[in-house]
């Protein structure tokens, strides 16, 4: 067996240059393979570390999907809001640790605008309980401050102190600017690469206050209330869009999502966040699928092109075969040699492919972070991983048996009497 | 040492061409000499003696054993350990050394290691006798790739391979046929000492008559080997 061994790696030797493109080419087909996997299970991860430490969401009644879109990622739009009563009747539930209303519907630049209360920076959680960090300033004080994600203040180019004007509605060019009460920047978060990065966060009173003097989309004609003046009036929201909900007791998760869920004063839904990010996940699942087939094809074209230069070669072979059972090599030594031949490259092609998949995410991770948001772990490989790659070696060893067994049934035609 | 009774052998597949032999034999120690043409059966009466094919019918008996009565694989390994071969040329593994050439039987042939232990001390120190007896520096070839020497120095390291651990055969088909004339007999004399010395029977097969002298038996093929179109019942 060693002495198998060393012929194929000296026969490999001698053919360096076809030997080295082929482990080449098979290094970047497990590279693109291990580097879909790994950006897969990061994003996976990323997307349902956007919120954590939060039981319930509750908003108008509505599917899962829909209400974490709007609710947590700032897609869409709620059908409907919540009455303020009913949102300080949910917040006097025994069962509720803490709750904080979120109001949605108008933006800044096509950033959406979210008013809250200040304990949203205290409960608002993500990626294994992490919390909300400031970068510079601190949580909105005054009725006009405004606190920016990192996105924001990056791509406006935003600091402390600077004033912002919101936009009513949700267009990037909406002409509606509730430009008479400018807000003032009172703090920057840190990057979450969450969609907390893309939200201008503003007080519930201040969205309140801001819509005195609207109605239905516009400005109610000849009646406008300043800044100043706003400031003596009474800003209790009539309605907020959605809550997150924290329980005292884990336990009592479905007793209070059932008891919303058939709230006799208005239609209401809650949901669990961890239910719904995995059914969002699966309708985005069918790309995730799509780029693994894609590398796996990648995969097997290499392997093919593996077997077609070993292939190749044995023409050239047949010489060498002949000697081998001449010296008293058994056929199914030859094959065992242009098999080992064949797991040799493969192998050779997936340690360079993981090296390389490595060396690319060291360099690219902290540009991909600040791009696109997406925290790639520099774990080893984790057991999936290692299967795929084990599974990779095998189909090289199975596909070499293709060749091999060529070479099995030339050896035993030949003999010793090749002509060359 | 070699015995061959009423052996009849098709290639399967080739129609054409069918190998009869009635009787055949060389005694132990013997240098014997095949003549023939190219397309006289050398090559069949080789894979024959060397058990790379089985005849359809009748006995090929080498040294003691039947081999037709032995498994592909036992074949295989019997080769290995009774038997060493020279071919025209291109005998070497072109990407191994000329020792990691020279010492390919031994890996097969546990017997033959034992052997080129017992006589070198090392198969590595007896590979290098074996190459200084037939005219090579061991000391600067042996480490080389096979491809770089010249035709010559690899029908020398062939014959070193072919005696490495003293095989009861050596069989050797147009061995000096890619030679010039003064190294042709340069190396029939290292070859015919060599294999006198460790006491094993030679089969050389040549178009080339001339050499006869040389040798204990000379045997036309065309003598106990006839060709015929291959019967049907034979494939």
């Amino acid at each position: 067996m060693t002495l198998v061994l060393r012929i194929a790696r000296k026969s490999l030797a001698n053919r360096w240059s076809t030997a080295l493109l082929t482990v080449l080419s098979i290094a970047l087909s497990v590279m693109l393979l291990l580097g879909v996997e790994k950006v897969r299970t990061s994003a996976r991860a990323s997307f349902s570390d956007t919120i954590s430490d939060t039981d319930l969401i509750v908003g108008a009644r509505s599917g899962a999907v829909q209400l974490l879109l709007y609710a947590v990622f700032r897609i869409g739009n709620a059908t409907a809001n919540i009455s303020w009563q009913t949102f300080e009747d949910l917040a006097a539930q025994p069962e509720v640790a803490w709750i904080v209303p979120l109001s949605l519907g108008d933006s800044h630049h096509g950033f959406r605008v979210l008013g809250t209360t200040p304990d949203y920076f205290e409960h608002y959680r993500y990626r294994h309980g992490q919390g909300l960090r400031f970068e510079a300033g601190a949580r909105f004080a005054d009725l006009f401050d405004a606190v920016l994600g990192a996105d924001i203040a990056q791509a406006l180019g935003y600091q402390l102190g600077d004033p912002i004007v919101v936009a009513h509605g949700l267009g990037d060019t909406s002409f509606a600017l509730h430009d008479d009460k400018p807000f003032r920047v009172a703090g920057i978060l840190a990057k979450t690469g969450t969609p907390v990065d893309r939200t201008v966060h503003v007080g519930l009173a201040a969205i309140e206050a801001i819509h005195v003097d609207w109605q239905s989309g516009a400005r109610i004609p000849g009646q406008t209330v300043s800044g100043e003046q706003v400031r003596q009036m009474d800003l209790q929201p009539q309605a907020i869009t959605a809550a997150l909900i924290g329980l005292k007791s884990r336990l009592d998760t479905f007793k209070l999502q059932r008891f919303i869920n058939e709230y006799p004063e208005e239609p209401l839904s809650a949901i669990l966040p961890g239910v719904a990010l995995q059914e969002l996940w699966s309708l985005i699942g069918v790309a995730e699928s799509a780029l693994g087939a894609i590398s796996v094809m990648v995969v097997i074209t290499a392997l093919l092109g593996m077997v077609t230069m070993i292939l190749s070669s044995l023409n050239e072979r047949r010489r060498e075969m002949a000697i081998l059972r001449s010296v008293g090599a058994r056929p199914r030594t030859i094959l065992g040699l242009l098999v080992t031949e064949a797991g040799m490259l493969t192998a050779a092609g997936v340690a360079a492919g993981v090296v390389l998949v490595y060396a690319l995410l060291i360099v690219l991770r902290p540009l991909i972070d600040a791009r696109f948001g997406l925290y790639i772990d520099l774990r080893p490989p984790e057991a999936r991983e290692l299967a795929m790659l084990a599974i990779v070696v095998v189909a090289g060893v199975g596909a070499g048996l293709l060749p091999a067994l060529r070479a099995y049934r030339l050896s035993l035609a030949d003999g010793m009497t090749v002509r060359t | 040492m070699i015995q061959l009774e009423n052996v009849r052998f098709a290639w399967p597949g080739r129609h054409a061409f069918a190998l009869s032999v009635e009787r055949f034999a060389v005694e132990a120690g013997q240098k014997l000499l095949l003549v023939g043409p190219s397309g006289s059966g050398k090559s069949t009466l080789l894979s024959l003696i060397s058990g790379i094919v089985v005849p359809a019918s009748g006995r090929v008996r080498i040294v003691d054993t039947d081999l037709s009565a032995l498994g592909g694989a036992a074949r295989d390994a019997f080769r290995a350990a009774h038997l060493g071969i020279i071919f025209q040329m291109f005998n070497l593994v072109p990407y191994l050394s000329v020792l990691d050439n020279v010492l390919l039987p031994i890996s097969f042939a546990p017997a033959r290691r034992a052997r080129a232990l017992a006589s070198g001390g090392t198969v590595a120190g007896e590979a290098r006798r074996l190459l200084e007896h037939l005219g090579l520096d061991a000391e600067r070839v042996a480490s080389q790739p096979a491809a770089t020497l010249s035709v010559g120095q690899q029908q020398r390291a062939a014959a070193a391979r072919a005696l490495i651990g003293t095989p009861e055969i050596v069989i050797a088909d147009e061995p000096t046929s890619a030679l010039d004339r003064d190294r042709q007999e340069d190396f029939l004399s290292l070859l015919f000492g060599e294999v006198a010395r460790v006491g094993a029977t030679l089969v050389m097969v040549s178009h080339d008559q001339s050499l006869a002298p040389q040798f204990d038996a000379v045997v036309e093929i065309a003598a106990i080997a006839r060709i015929a179109p291959g019967a049907p019942g034979l494939q």
